[in-house]
């Protein structure tokens, strides 16, 4: 299964890394993954008194760093998806 | 207490049993190496052995269909796996595996059964043991339900540091996010957090502790409770 890194482009335009990558079967798959997490990560802060992360976007790079997929977390505050 | 220096092993409980309980359970038990990952119960399976941790991080997880699993136990050289075994059960009501490579000790389930039928105080010592790992269960409980995400992060990894003998924990984000029951990318965002506060520095499979105090801190009264109680019920670790 190819792994896929999801890197955070946060609010003030820097980058958390994500060393690790997670694998997935395809594409459709870690973007399932994106929607679920950015649900979650916009939830904890919510529920941590803290402003909704709503301006973060997942940068999804696959294994030879290229950017295959941008998944602005507004997304995940505006629609229905995968739950976390 | 038991605590006898000379007695060749890391294991806190080995080291507590009187000479005549451990001579029961010396000639069955085996030392092993426990890679990571290493399966040492299986939900609903009888439990064959139990492992007396001499270092590296055993984890109890419950699991829910569609990979929804949360650790309940965490286990180092302070225990044992096989608390059921103790309380005279003798299958797994969850998984146990290894979540940070060590090696320990272990004794057919069978042989410690009988080994705790014949000696009250084998007996005494071990159940005062799974009475710490109750209550640290019952604190993970709480937490799970009342704490937020960076707070069970700051727990867990005072825990684990608790555990080890360095301020390097060779662990995976995908491990933790298993044991602290979120999706990877939310540990990867907590764990910059603690980054940020200088708690701890995080490089590809590896946790360093930099700063203990701020993660008590942190962690805001959920750590030291069932710490507390293990020394209490024990004696302190030497």
């Amino acid at each position: 299964m190819p792994r896929y890194f999801f890197h955070i482009r946060n609010e003030e335009g820097h980058l958390i890394e994500d060393l690790e990558g997670q694998e997935f079967a395809d594409l459709a798959q870690a973007e399932e993954n994106a929607m679920a997490s950015a649900k979650e990560i916009l939830a904890e802060g919510l529920l941590s008194g803290k402003p909704m992360l709503t301006g973060a976007i997942f940068e999804i790079c696959d294994e030879k760093h290229a950017l295959v997929l941008r998944f602005p977390f507004s997304d995940a505050a505006r629609m229905p998806g995968t739950r976390p | 207490m038991f605590n006898q220096p000379n007695i060749p092993y890391q294991n806190a409980l080995l080291r507590r049993l009187s000479p005549g309980d451990l001579a029961s359970i010396e000639p069955n038990m085996e030392r092993v190496a426990l890679p990571m990952r290493t399966q040492l119960e299986s939900t609903k399976s009888v439990i064959e052995h139990v492992y007396f941790l001499e270092d590296g991080i055993a984890s109890v997880v419950a699991k829910l269909p569609k990979g929804r699993d949360t650790e309940v136990g965490l286990i180092g050289m302070e225990g044992m796996t096989g608390a059921l075994v103790a309380l005279g059960g003798d299958r797994a009501a969850h998984d146990t595996y290894m979540q940070l490579a060590g090696s320990g000790l272990r004794v057919p389930a069978p042989a410690l059964s009988s080994a705790l039928s014949e000696s009250t105080s084998l007996k005494a010592l071990l159940l005062l043991y799974v009475q710490t790992l109750y209550i640290q269960t019952s604190y993970t409980a709480l937490v799970n339900a009342r704490s937020k995400l960076d707070e069970r992060l700051a727990r867990w990894l005072l825990m684990c540091h608790d555990r080890v003998r360095t301020d390097r924990l060779a662990i995976t984000h995908e491990f933790i996010s298993v044991m602290l029951g979120v999706r990877r990318p939310g540990v990867t965002v907590a764990i910059q957090e603690l980054e940020g506060r200088g708690l701890i520095r995080a490089t590809r499979g590896e946790i360093v502790i930099r700063d203990r105090d701020g993660l008590f801190q942190l962690a805001d009264g959920t750590y030291s409770e069932p710490e507390r109680e293990y020394e209490r019920l024990l004696g302190k670790t030497d």
